[in-house]
């Protein structure tokens, strides 16, 4: 009996040979080679989609406005946006200060001068429902902002700090189109690395979640700002102009949703789906 | 740790310059207020416009407050 070919042709989305077309176009842009990272990259795409291993129920693809999976070893790989990957993508990473250093871990500012404009403009982003993401590695508490916008007449953010050390503790230190603010939790105990998510559910409550669970909730109503200052990663965007804050973490993972949040089962599936990717490339925290 | 300090005539002279592609110099201030980039933004510049920043002096950095 004659063998045929199993491939998938004329399914949507699935690319000749069963990669996710998605998955298949990041990997061509970014010059992935390693098989590994192929199919960690392949699985990712699957279960963002709701068509994975780690997910059947959920589409975050759909919802997410950017990606960034630092993943390929080079600055230029770990640039490109995941969500409708091209080299042309209005959302693809430029460096500023000293560049990163890149490795299988992912990427790492210097923490002096180094970060990633993510060209978001913080005024994409909804007063009523976004989401923004980061993975890191170290489990150090330092005086840093990972992502995030500042406004600095008023000290209304959009940001993620995970770590600030405020007298013997270790705290939340952001805001989600609000006033900058101190989480409750004292993350010396419990950590502060891993995938942290800002996830404003409506115009008066923005939650954080570590590694799919809540770890703080904030009932504080949404600014309007029409600036159009873009958030980076690695730091925060000043209003004023430049940046600060500058973070020392290894990324692994960074995403930003401007008008989709997520519910608490989805913020639990979400994560294993990160998390899974991480792990299948070894530095999963 | 080192860096090297700039004039604001000289830090006007880098903002929104590729000194590696896709990768722009930063001059920051420091604690003192005086501008500052880094040795590896330095080292790493080769375009005989930019030269000069290789003469720049070193000076200890001071971070900024948060």
């Amino acid at each position: 009996m004659a063998n045929f070919p199993t491939i998938a042709i004329g399914l949507p989305f699935v690319h000749a040979g069963g990669l996710d077309a998605d998955a298949a176009a990041f990997i061509a842009v970014a010059g992935i080679t390693d098989a590994t990272q192929k199919t960690a990259i392949d699985n990712l795409y699957k279960d963002l989609k709701g068509q994975g291993a780690n997910n059947s129920s959920y589409d975050f693809y759909t919802r997410l406005t950017a990606f960034w999976l630092f993943v390929g070893g080079t600055s230029t790989s770990c640039s490109f946006n995941g969500k409708t990957p091209s080299s042309g993508n209005t959302y693809n990473l430029t460096y500023s200060g000293a560049a990163p250093t890149v490795n299988a871990n992912g990427i790492k500012f210097n923490g002096i001068n180094g970060y990633a404009d993510t060209k978001v403009p913080q005024n994409l982003i909804s007063n009523s429902a976004n989401g923004l993401s980061v993975y890191f590695r170290e489990n150090i508490a330092n005086n840093e902002i990972q992502m995030g916008y500042l406004d600095t007449s008023t000290y209304k953010s959009t940001e993620i700090g995970m770590g600030y050390t405020s007298g013997a503790n270790t705290k939340f230190f952001g805001g989600n189109k609000y006033d900058e603010n101190f989480g409750a939790t004292n993350y010396q105990s419990v950590g502060i690395n891993g995938l942290i998510r800002l996830n404003r559910t409506t115009s008066n409550n923005y939650k954080v979640y570590r590694n799919g669970s809540q770890t703080e909730s904030f009932n504080y109503l949404s600014y309007n700002n029409t600036d159009t200052s873009t958030l980076v990663i690695g730091g925060v965007k000043k209003s004023s102009g430049g940046v600060q804050a500058f973070s020392i973490k290894t990324f692994c993972y960074a995403d930003i949703m401007t008008s989709n949040s997520l519910s608490a089962a989805e913020e639990l599936a979400y994560y294993n789906c990160i998390q899974a990717f991480q792990t299948a490339l070894g530095r999963q925290v | 740790m080192k860096v090297h300090k700039l004039t604001e005539t000289q830090k006007n002279k880098l903002i929104g310059i590729e000194y590696i592609p896709n990768c722009t110099y930063n001059p920051i201030q420091d604690a003192n207020e005086i501008w500052i980039i880094t040795i590896e933004e330095v080292e790493q510049t080769t375009d005989e416009n930019f030269a000069w920043v290789k003469d720049l002096p070193q000076i200890e950095y001071v971070k900024p407050k948060f």
